[in-house]
């Protein structure tokens, strides 16, 4: 894959933090963002990550990775995010060379993650049953130079299975009713063993797979929920309490050495005096300077409100020889 | 399929105990302190279910291995209805002995029928509580019938054998790491520099990854450290196709140019005389290839978790990330990451930055009886990323 955007090439615009849009590269064209008029002209050969002059700003040109595209993906669907995709590739020992079937598409935010870790050997075959919403999938992939990675398919996976048989080393099911494919599931996957995840938002859908699960002699079975926080920055500026105890034992302090300086005319401790005279000042200057008592303190505080519940993720393992 | 050979390691795992080994004819490997020969899980399967018997472990079936295994389930018929009849002043109800026990399994008695003994002994047994007998039984089983299942060796195998050593990996839990390598976008090609203090955790699960693509991996390690910091890496067991591009580096070093110069210089004139020296000159001679290299090579992915200070490793690397390229910074602790944002912010030229934790919660699921485990682990650490772009 080349580094250059090229006349065609699908671009992310990052305009700000959770501001991304999507586009493709045509020469002439015109893109209206909130910083001005981007010229498609100013996109096509330079490097992905570079700085696009607007007319009243500029914005940053990214390529299509998984995590910027699961952000700015057009929403056909729910779809997952990088805390439960994440999880899910590393429980399903998704590598490259692995063999994944995924039921339903959705918006393939799923999909785009699936096919990096399973580069450059293996392969995604992910079905959905709504027609239009698998055209728009298998596009994508095209446009994003996915295809030979992955095969999308029109299908209803509850009555018509996966197609294939003893191929499968995971799959991956985001659909209403995953119990009702538990036969399916055992049908595609590898006889040497392998894994299954399903994704339900209800625990109700969860104690239904789990028993389906128990009754096909699926084995190493749990479910986890994962969240992701991502924190705020904030500076903290807190302000002192002035204790009055405090400002009296500093003028008691302040009184008694002031009424010892004029006895001090003994040579020999005069050395001593004079640092003692100089901390004596400094810790002076401190407290005058004190009026301004704030400190200000960069933190990272969790969100006041987050997404509290995505799904339950459940995971199990079946070797049918 | 993928069967154990000579040499090979292995994940076992007994009840919710999970150990790495390696697999050594005629070498015992150590579990509680008893020794335990491996040689018959040689050319069986992943997945394939073992029996302890005379110091082997010798491969069993897997159905009957299953029944063994199987949790209980006791229809109440034989159980108390609650717990009121229940007293428990701690001496009389088990009256088979410690001794006895240790006597049983010295003679090679089955895990069953030392259980079904201690039932049949056990005073309070019957007045339990179904539900009781059934947890009764099952803890049972989990300290007298010992199946082990030996499996190949995942990332989340890894993951699964470090989750009660977790000070090892400085606390990287399972969903950080997934997160992690999300972040970094490792992938096929990718030129990956990764300064870790996890075992080779991270820098396993990148090899993986990258899975012998033209990209280069950098492993910074401190000098001082052993060479050998990095057990992950061999418990995985890779070909030499995934571990051609990967060299290990003294971070210190990085950015020394006179480094280079100064060790090319110092070349020993005579050959090398025994194998041992002729193997540490070539590893010295990988480091400074390694280290050639990475003056040339622009990066793009850059992973710390490190116990090294970050901030100071970041400032040090930042300027080696191509363009639209990521990092990733993984502490125990969000004020080194802090530090981290704010020279990021200072110096500009980075976009995408975050710092996230995340929530892991396990659930058990039983009909009648389901709810979140009572123990969940607290901390997961924090991730600083983002993305490179030009300033
Ligand atoms: C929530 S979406 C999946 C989102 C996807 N995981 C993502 O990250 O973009 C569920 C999809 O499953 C599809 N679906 C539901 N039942 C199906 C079935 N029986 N066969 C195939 N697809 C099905 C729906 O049309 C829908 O697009």
């Amino acid at each position: 894959m080349t580094n250059l955007i090229q006349e065609g090439s699908k671009v992310i615009l990052y305009l700000g933090y959770n501001n991304l849009h999507v586009i493709k590269a045509k020469a002439n064209e015109v893109y209206q963002t909130k910083f001005g008029a981007l010229k498609h002209n100013d996109l096509i050969g330079k490097e992905f990550g570079s700085k696009i002059i607007c007319t009243k700003g500029y914005v940053h040109a990214l390529s299509v990775i998984p995590e910027l595209w699961t952000l700015a993906l057009p929403h056909r669907t729910q779809i997952l995010y990088m805390a439960d995709i994440s999880l899910i590739l590393l429980e399903l020992d998704i590598k490259p060379g692995s063999i994944v079937i995924e039921a339903g598409t959705g918006s393939g935010s799923l999909s785009h993650s699936i096919i990096r870790s399973l580069r450059p050997n293996g392969h995604l075959y992910t079905f959905e049953f709504h027609e239009l919403r698998s055209n728009l999938a298998r596009n994508e992939f095209e446009e994003h130079g996915l295809s030979q990675f992955v095969t999308v398919q029109h299908r209803d996976v509850l009555s018509n299975g996966f197609e294939h048989e003893n191929i499968a080393d995971a799959v991956f099911l985001d659909l209403p009713a995953p119990w009702n494919a538990i036969e399916h599931v055992m049908k595609v996957l590898k006889k040497t063993g392998g894994r299954l995840c399903t994704f339900s938002p209800c625990i109700e859908q969860v104690q239904r797979t789990c028993q389906r699960l128990h009754m096909n002699n699926f084995e190493e079975i749990n479910t986890v929920e994962c969240l992701r926080r991502i924190h705020e920055f904030r500076y903290q500026h807190r302000s002192k309490i002035r204790f009055t105890a405090d400002q009296n034992q500093e003028e008691i302090i302040d009184r008694k050495s002031n009424k010892r300086e004029p006895d001090d005319d003994d040579g020999d401790e005069e050395e001593e005096t004079t640092t003692n005279k100089k901390l004596k000042n400094d810790s002076e200057a401190t407290t005058k300077r004190q009026p301004q008592e704030t400190e200000s303190t960069l933190t990272a505080i969790g969100p006041l409100v987050m997404p509290g519940h995505t799904g339950y993720l459940t995971f199990a393992y079946i070797k049918q020889e | 399929m993928s069967t154990f050979k000579d040499g090979d390691h292995a994940v076992l795992t007994c009840h919710d105990r999970t150990k790495i080994v390696q697999i050594r004819k005629g070498r015992p490997i150590f579990i509680d302190k008893n020794k335990i020969f491996l040689d018959h899980l040689i050319d069986q399967r992943d997945g394939s279910y073992f029996e302890l018997k005379d110091k082997y472990l010798c491969n069993i079936g897997t159905n009957q291995a299953k029944k063994l295994i199987q949790t209980e389930d006791i229809s109440s018929d034989n159980a108390g209805q609650d717990n009121r009849d229940l007293c428990d002043d701690g001496s009389v109800n088990q009256t088979l002995q410690h001794e006895e026990i240790e006597q049983l399994k010295s003679e090679g008695v089955s895990g069953q029928l030392i259980i079904s003994q201690l039932v049949s002994k056990s005073a309070t047994f019957e007045k339990k509580t179904a539900f009781s007998q059934q947890k009764y039984l099952n803890k049972k089983k989990k300290k007298y019938i010992l199946i082990y299942r030996a499996w190949k060796p995942s990332i989340r195998l890894l993951c699964q054998a470090y989750t009660h050593d977790l000070q090892k990996i400085l606390y990287l839990r399972r969903d950080t790491l997934a997160m992690l390598l999300s972040l970094s976008n490792i992938n096929h090609g990718s030129n990956v520099a990764i300064v870790e203090s996890c075992q080779g955790l991270i820098l396993a699960s990148v090899i993986q990854r990258c899975a012998g693509g033209n990209g280069f991996i950098f492993n910074l390690t401190p000098a001082g450290e052993k060479n050998s910091t990095s057990p992950c890496c061999d418990f995985m067991d890779f070909s030499n196709e995934y571990t051609t591009n990967v060299y290990t580096i003294p971070i210190e070093n990085v950015g020394d140019l006179n480094t280079i110069e100064r060790a090319n210089q110092a070349k020993p004139i005579e050959k090398p005389t025994n194998e041992k020296t002729l193997q540490a000159l070539e590893r010295r001679q990988r480091r400074l290839d390694g280290l050639q290299l990475f003056e040339k090579t622009k990066l793009n992915s850059l992973i710390i978790a490190s116990k090294y200070d970050s901030l100071s490793i970041l400032q040090h690397l930042i300027d080696y990330l191509a363009l639209s390229s990521h990092f990733v910074i993984y502490s125990q602790t969000v004020q080194n990451l802090l530090e981290c944002y704010q020279f990021l912010k200072k110096r500009g030229g980075n976009i995408h930055v975050e710092i996230a934790d995340s929530w892991l919660r396990e659930y058990q699921i039983l009909d009648e009886r389901t709810h979140p485990f009572i123990r969940m682990s607290g901390a997961s650490g924090y991730l600083l990323s983002g993305m490179i772009v030009q300033s």
